[in-house]
Parts: structure tokens; sequence; C-alpha cells
């Protein structure tokens, strides 16, 4: 049975009000041990996601996989990576060339820099994302287990999320015309995989979470160590963390 | 790449929405003023504004006729438009659109109906062939113009009229809550902006009355009724003073609490919007015509009619301009700016010929005037008649 | 209304005005009842197709150990050396590119340039300080290599890269 008629049988089968069950298949190649889900149940999850700025080396892997992994168009980035560089409390420098696609170059002006890091950037899943709130046709939404996806089939395309989103999340895509941003990979994470960003750090800067996982890590620094969400004054409520964060990042 | 000062959000050094996002409130706006202006007449009972009861309400339905056309090619799959009203997301302030425009739509044209319905049936009794046909179709199939029959016509004018009303401030005052409730953005985030929009609309709409009406006289030859043109330079000047009030207001309180917005919001008019707002949109745009107006309106005693006339045209045409500036510099100017509060685009200009561009703006606009030269072989727009026997009895 | 009824022989045109927005009333909800997607607002504001749709999309990265079942050496070497931490895919290509349905598709393309280890490992503003990085020029200089494109695999493996240096 291919994965389409697999996939599709399974939601027929869930009528509304039941939980939203879809099988997986394991026999893929894909997926090889690692966390691997015969059945996939949204009830089962609440995904969060941790950034380690302390870790990133700002490599921007993250980036160049993520476009790969999504098709994400030139131009547009589903995540990016920025630098800070802080000369004194007045001037803080910040840039993302290309998004980091192909990493950072050396630098601006090297001399006097009192501190820099790199703060990977990504959508935050927000509890009460103003993005779904704006959409007048319902192609935004926010899936049982935390993700915030668009309908690419209802979209009509007028941008009003876009100019929602205080993080500058979305984008209109050139091609679909449609809205897009990122999913957390929602076809990797509901296979048991983690998203393609995370898999692609070599620091571990960049941590996928469960919350209705036993002893998941990632929810565990989340809930121990001090971390900090942007732009909290928004009450969006991200499901995005970061630890580490400068007050400079919003 | 667009040329950027300072850090933007990769996604954001795009502007998302153009000239087209810029022209739709602009068009609602004339739709919604327009049709307060002639409910002045058919609910308030300003019978001095008779002669252009009827074309404010024909104008007010041949710009709405137009008003979705930006949208529509602002989308990204304009096939899709009706998704709005098949499965609207009401928490969403642009879901309720369809649903506003449509019950506004049907609204006004049956207010056209009820006061146009005489001319119709006098037209079809002395049509022959297929227009009598087609015009015993729009009059139902009954030619009752007895006085009585006109009575209902009347009640049901100034129910409609006076329901249109709120209709029309929900129409815009809604347009100017799509950009006030967002969060994400602090030039627009303020809920002044639904009424700014409101009063903003009833100033556009007036001005392009007026210079309607007086073009449109000159080419009929006919005098332009000064005390018509009085009051509405008079209803102009009121509005004017409180839009540009509230405008001004919302910026000297960004300004005054120096907040993080401020940082933002004060280069952005320093800078990139300096020219469209200080000098257009508050200077040539409000305080000229505020002066101009204020000189008709104190001194039209000492006033002849041609100054006057002149006066009142000038002002209105600063207006229109002023109205539209108003559009473009929260449209464009809230989106010159990246969210990370820290970048900024260095200027934007539309393509002339591209799918959002100025030629197509530029043709969006000369629609609705067409189907005014339409309406005028139609039906009989301009009721001097009327407007004459209106004054005698008042007087 | 209530005058609207006293007025009764002269109202016809209004009560024909009603019928017509009655009709439009009725055939426009009927027209949206047939048009609301299937699965809409089963689980909230949206279509079920939806997610489904998300779902039924192929990842392109394979899963973390994708490369190990065919490739067990190479796997063993890159986990106990210092790059264990390090995707292979990052300088390979993605998996869906190189394997289909579970044999080799198209051979997997490798980086071999210095500009993908300068990515991580040149100094810059930024990094960390304490991970690994080398301003190349001095690097070079004091380890005795002469520059080219794929230089630092003249000394570096790849896979384990203080492993056989030289
Ligand atoms: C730091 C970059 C890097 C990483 C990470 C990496 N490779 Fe490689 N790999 C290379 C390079 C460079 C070559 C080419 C070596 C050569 O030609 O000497 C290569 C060659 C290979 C080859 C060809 C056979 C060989 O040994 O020359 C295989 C198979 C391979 N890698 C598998 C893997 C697998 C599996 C992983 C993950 C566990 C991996 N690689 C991770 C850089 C990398
Ligand atoms: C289905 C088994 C299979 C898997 C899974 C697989 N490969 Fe291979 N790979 C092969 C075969 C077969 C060859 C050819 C072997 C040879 O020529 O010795 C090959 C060759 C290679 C080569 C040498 C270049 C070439 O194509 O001839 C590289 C590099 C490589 N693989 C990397 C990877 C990496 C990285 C992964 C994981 C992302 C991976 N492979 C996963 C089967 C696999
Ligand atoms: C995706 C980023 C990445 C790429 C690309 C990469 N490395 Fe590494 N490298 C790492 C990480 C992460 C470590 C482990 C550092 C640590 O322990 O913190 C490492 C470790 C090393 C070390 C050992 C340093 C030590 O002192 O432990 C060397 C040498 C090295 N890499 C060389 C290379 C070479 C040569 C290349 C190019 C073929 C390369 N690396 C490509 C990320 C990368
Ligand atoms: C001529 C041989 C040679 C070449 C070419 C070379 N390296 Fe090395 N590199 C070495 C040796 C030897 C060491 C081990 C030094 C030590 O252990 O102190 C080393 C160490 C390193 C380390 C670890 C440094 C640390 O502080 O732990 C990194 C990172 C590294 N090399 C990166 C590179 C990169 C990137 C290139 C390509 C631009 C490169 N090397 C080219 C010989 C070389």
């Amino acid at each position: 049975m291919s994965r389409r008629t697999f996939l599709v049988s399974a939601l027929q089968g869930a009528g509304a009000g039941a939980a939203l069950v879809i099988a997986v298949p394991v026999d893929s190649l894909l997926a090889d041990k690692g966390r691997v889900v015969e059945r996939y149940d949204w009830n089962d999850h609440s995904y969060l996601f941790l950034v380690d700025i302390s870790r990133c080396i700002g490599c921007g892997m993250c980036v160049k996989a993520c476009k790969k992994e999504n098709g994400v168009p030139a131009a547009f980035y589903r995540t990016w990576v920025e630098r800070y560089t802080v000369y004194d409390e007045e001037t803080t420098h910040i840039e993302s060339p290309e998004g980091a696609m192909n990493g950072f170059g050396p630098s601006n002006p090297a001399t006097g820099a009192s501190k820099s890091f790199f703060v990977p950037k990504l959508c935050n899943h927000c509890k009460y994302t103003p993005c779904t709130q704006v959409c007048p046709v319902g192609a935004s939404y926010t899936t049982r287990d935390g993700v915030v996806m668009v309908d690419r089939k209802r979209c009509i395309g007028c941008g009003y999320c876009v100019q929602a989103c205080p993080y500058g999340s979305r984008y209109i895509d050139p091609e679909s015309h449609t809205a897009d941003k990122c999913t957390w990979c929602y076809h990797r994470i509901t296979r048991g995989m983690n998203p393609a960003c995370v898999q692609a750090c070599p620091k571990g800067a960049r941590l996928f979470g469960d919350r209705m996982r036993e002893n998941d890590p990632v929810f565990e620094m989340v809930e121990t160590r001090p971390v900090r969400i942007l732009q909290p004054e928004l009450l969006t409520k991200p499901q995005c963390y970061y630890l580490g964060a400068d007050k400079e990042v919003r | 790449m667009p040329d950027m000062t300072g850090y933007a959000f990769p996604n954001d050094i795009h502007i998302g929405w153009t000239l087209m996002v810029v022209l739709y409130p602009y068009l609602t706006g004339l739709v919604a003023g327009a049709f307060i202006c002639s409910s002045l007449y058919h609910v308030f009972g300003r019978k001095e504004l008779a002669p252009i009861a009827r074309i404010s309400l024909v104008v007010s339905a041949c710009f709405l006729a137009v008003a979705p056309l930006p949208l529509l090619i602002h989308l990204g799959h304009p096939e899709r438009a009706f998704n709005v009203l098949i499965t609207p997301n009401f928490e969403s302030a642009m879901a309720g659109f369809g649903i506003v425009f449509g019950l506004y739509l049907v609204l006004v044209m049956l207010e056209i109906y009820f006061v146009f319905r005489k001319d119709i049936i006098l037209r079809a009794r002395r049509s022959r062939g297929p227009l009598r046909w087609i015009l015993a179709a729009v009059a139902l199939f009954t030619y009752d113009i007895s006085e009585e029959a006109l009575a209902v016509d009347e009640k049901i004018v100034r129910v409609l009229a006076g329901v249109g009303i709120p209709a029309a401030c929900l129409l815009h005052g809604y347009v100017g809550f799509i950009f006030g409730a967002l969060k994400s953005n602090p030039w627009w985030s303020t809920p002044l902006m639904p009424i700014i929009f409101l009063f903003s609309a009833v100033v556009s709409g007036i001005a392009l009355l007026i210079v309607l009406y007086q073009i449109a006289m000159r080419f009929r030859g006919t005098p332009i009724d000064q005390n018509c043109l009085r009051s509405m330079a008079g209803w102009l000047w009121l509005f004017l003073i409180v839009t540009f009030s509230l405008e001004m207001l919302e910026v000297i309180t960004l300004a005054y609490e120096r907040s993080e917005e401020w940082e933002v919001i004060g280069y952005l008019l320093s800078h990139q919007l300096s020219f469209s707002f200080i000098s257009v949109q508050v200077v040539a745009g409000s305080l000229i015509p505020l002066i101009l107006l204020m000189v008709v309106v104190l001194m039209s005693g000492h006033m002849k009619a041609p100054l006057l006339n002149m006066l009142t045209f000038v002002a209105s045409g600063l207006l229109l301009m002023q109205v539209f500036s108003m559009r473009w510099n929260v449209v464009i100017g809230g989106q010159m700016f990246s969210k990370s509060l820290r970048g900024f685009r260095l200027d934007y200009v539309p393509e002339f010929f591209e799918k959002e561009g100025t030629a197509v703006a530029i043709v969006i606009c000369i629609v609705p005037f067409l189907l005014l030269l339409v309406a005028d072989r139609l039906l009989p727009l301009w009721s001097q008649a009327d407007a004459k026997a209106h004054q005698d009895e008042s007087s | 209304m209530g005058e609207t009824v006293k007025k009764e022989r002269h109202t016809k045109h209004v009560y024909r005005v009603l019928i017509i927005l009655g009709l439009m009333t009725i055939v426009v909800f009927a027209v949206r009842y047939v048009l609301i997607p299937e699965g809409w607002g089963e689980y909230g504001n949206f279509r079920t197709g939806a997610v489904a749709d998300m779902l039924e999309i192929e990842p392109v990265h394979g899963r973390w150990d994708g490369c190990k079942k065919c490739h067990p050496d190479q796997w063993e070497a890159v986990r106990t050396a210092d790059h264990a931490t390090l995707s292979c895919e990052s300088c390979h290509e993605p998996l869906s590119f190189h394997v289909e349905n579970g044999r080799r598709k198209t051979p997997m393309p490798t980086d071999r340039s210095y500009k993908l280890c300068a990515r991580c490992h040149r100094r810059i503003q930024g990094r960390p300080e304490g991970f690994p990085q080398v301003k190349i020029d001095d690097h070079l200089e004091e380890m005795g290599g002469e520059f080219g494109p794929e230089v630092c695999l003249d000394c570096h493996a790849s896979h384990a890269p203080l492993e056989g240096l030289r």
C-alpha cells in the first residue's frame, strides 16, 4: 500500500470529534531506528522548541537544510540566523546575510565589540497566534499538537497573516502565491523524526521537544533553565524558547 | 533586493501590501463619504443638499462597484476570493469583508432603486422594443407611481439611508480596524485608526462631490446652487477639522510618549515619509484646505460666487489628494520598516506596468467615472428641478 | 411596517423586492453550503484534509541514522570521532537525492571544498570561544599547507578530522 492511500484511508476513518490518528509507515528507509512511530495521534503530542544561543556557531546549516527540505524559494526564509555584535550599550550591529544561507563572513568592523553571538530564528508557533487569528478564510490553523500551518489549497494570498506576524516568520510564496511558513517540518515530526534544522545543527543549539513524552530532555530544560521568549509583551505565547538570549534579541 | 538601512528580518524586505491596498481604502472611503453625504439629505433633512442627493448615491454605487477590484488584483488567488464567504473565520478582522460588503451593496442598490423607481417607470413607458422589456423587468412589472406608492418609496428610502449610515461607517471603519488591530505594527496599531479612516472617508466623499458637482454644472451650463455648495463646504470643513485633529493627535501622542514605537515612527516620518506625510498630507493637504474652507465658511457672505466656487474647488481637490496620501502613508508607511523595529526600506515606488502597478491603479480610478457617465444616460442624476422646488418650499 | 400594511394597494413593488431579496438569500446560503469543503470545521476553523496534505509530503532529508544501514563503516568512523554531532547530509546531500525505494538512485555528491569547513571552523566574530576555529591563512602557514580549493582535506579526513593527520 502506498503511503498516500494509507494516509487518506486513515484520515477518512477518523470522524468528527474523534482523535485524528494517522498511520505512518515504518517500512520506509527513512525510518530506520530512532523514534519510530507507527500510528500518529496528534493528541499524544505537544511540541516545543528550544534555541540554545550559547551553542550556536553560526554555520547556517539549519537554513540550508530547511531550504532543501521544504523547497523554500530564494529570498524567503522559514528559518534564519542573525548575528548580533554589540559594541557598547548604544550600538548593536545585527546582520543576517541571505538569512545565513551560506553561513557568515568574517565580520563588519571587527574590533571593539564587547559581545557577539548568533541567534537562530524561526516561527514561534505561538499558542495565541495573531497570524491564525487574522486569516479571513481559515487557511491558517493550529493543530492539536501545537503547530501553526497553512492550508495551501484554501489560502487566498491576501497577505494579512504576513503583516500580523510580529516575528517576520511568514511570507507569500512567489510560486504558489499562498502564505507559507515554518511547519516544524510537520511531515517529519509526525514520522518521528526531528525537524530538518534540528537534525542539521552540529552543536545542538536547536532542540525539539514534546511535553507529552516522558522525561523529555528539552521540556525539562525549558522547565528548569532560565529561558525566555521573544516579544513577550505581545502575549502571543510562543512555543519556541530561547536559552541565554541577550536583551537585544527581539 | 531593495535598499535597506539597519537590520530587517529577511522576510520583511518585501512590500506585501502594494498600491492596490492603498487604493482599496481610498475607494471605499469615497463610497462611504458620498453615501453619508446623501444621507444628510435623506435622513437629516438638509434640504439645501437636494441638488446632490441623487448623484451622491449613484457616485457611491459606482465606486462601490469597482472597490473590490484592487483587492482582487492584489490577492494571490483571486479565484478563491469567495472563500471569505464560504468558510469565513470570524476571529479575523477581514472575514467580515464579504458580508459587510455584500450587505452594503444590496443596501445601496435598494436605495437607488427606490429613489429612481419613478424615473425607471417613466422611461419604460417611453421606450420601445427590448429596452422596454428590460426596464419593465427592473420595475418588477408594476408601474405604480401613484402618490401613495411614491410616499411608500420615500419612507423606505429614509429607512435605508438611516440604516446605511451605520453600514457605511461599518464598511469603512472596519477597513481602519484591519490595520488598527494588528499589534505587530506600531504604525498601524491604534484604536484611533478606524475613526481616522472614517472621518477622512467622509472628507474625501464630500470633496469628490464638490469637484464633481462643479464640473458637471459647468458642462451642463446650469448655475451652481450656492446654498448647496456653501453647505457642503461647511460640512467638509467640519469633517476636515475632526480628521486632521485625530491624525495629528495620533502622531503627537506617540511622539510625546516616546515609547519604543516612536524610535521607528519618528524616523519614518522624518525620512521615508517626510514628503508624503509632512509636505503632502499635513501642509498641502490639510492646513491649506483648512484655511481655504475657513475663509469660505466664515466669509461666504462677503464673497462673490465665482471666488467661493474656486476656493471650495481647490480645497476639495487638495483634500482628495490628502486622503490618498493618508492611505498611502498608512499602508505603505507601515511596511517601510521591519518588524524587527531596526531596519528600514529606503523607499518604495510602484512600477508603472506591473500587476499591481500605477497604470492599473489609474484605470481603476477612471472606471467609476465611466460608470457614472453610463448612469447619466439612463437616469436623471441631477435633480435640479427637485432642488428648486425644495428651495421654494423652505423659503 | 404597520403603515405599509395600511397602504396595501400601493406596496406591490415592495413585496416583489422583498421576495427577490429572500430568494437571493436562499441561493447564497445554498451555494455556500454546497461549496464548503470536505472536512471543514471538524477540529477547528480549518479543513482536516490540510493536515493530511502536510503529512503526505515526503521527507527530503533522511533520519538521523538513515545512512547507517548501508554505510556502517563511515557511520562508525564519524560517530566515534570529532564530527560525531554532524549530520551526514551537511557535507553530502539529502538522503532522498541518493536513495529511492531502498536502493541507490544517484551517486551521492560530496562537498569537498574548504568553504564547507570554513563555514563552521573559520574564526569569525560571534562564534563561541570553546569551539575549535582557525584563521585559515594562519592555520595553513602554521601547519605548512598550500592553499587550494580542497586544502583542508589534504591533512584532515572529513569523517574523523583529527585522526590520521597528514
Ligand atoms: C564534515 C563533512 C562530512 C560529514 C559530516 C560526513 N561526510 Fe562522508 N565524506 C565527506 C568527504 C569530504 C568525503 C570524501 C572523502 C574523500 O574523498 O577522501 C566523504 C565520503 C564519504 C563516502 C564515500 C566513501 C568514502 O569513505 O570515501 C561515504 C559512503 C560517506 N562519506 C558517508 C558518510 C556518512 C554515512 C556520514 C554520516 C555518518 C558522512 N559521510 C558524514 C565529508 C563528510
Ligand atoms: C540503501 C542503502 C544506502 C543508503 C541508505 C545510503 N547509501 Fe550511500 N551508497 C549506497 C551505495 C549502494 C553506494 C555505492 C557504493 C559503492 O560504490 O561502493 C553508495 C555510495 C555513497 C557515496 C559515494 C558516492 C557514490 O554515490 O558512489 C557516498 C558519499 C554516500 N553513499 C553517502 C551516503 C550518505 C551520506 C548517506 C546517508 C544520507 C547514504 N549514502 C545512504 C547505498 C546507500
Ligand atoms: C556543520 C559544521 C562543521 C563542518 C562543515 C565541519 N566541522 Fe569540523 N567540527 C564541527 C564540530 C561541531 C566539531 C566538534 C567541536 C566540539 O567538540 O565542540 C568539529 C570538530 C573538528 C575538528 C576537531 C577539533 C578539536 O580540536 O576537537 C577538526 C580538526 C575539524 N572539525 C575539522 C574540520 C574540517 C577539516 C572540515 C571540512 C571538511 C570540517 N571540520 C567541517 C563542525 C563542523
Ligand atoms: C597541512 C596540514 C593541514 C591543513 C591543510 C589543514 N590543517 Fe587543520 N590541523 C592540522 C593539524 C596538524 C591540526 C592539529 C593541531 C593540534 O592538534 O594542535 C589541525 C587542527 C585543526 C583544527 C582544530 C584546531 C583547534 O584549535 O582545536 C581545526 C578546526 C582545523 N585544523 C581546521 C582546518 C581547516 C578548516 C582547514 C582548511 C582550511 C585545515 N584545518 C587545513 C593540519 C592541517
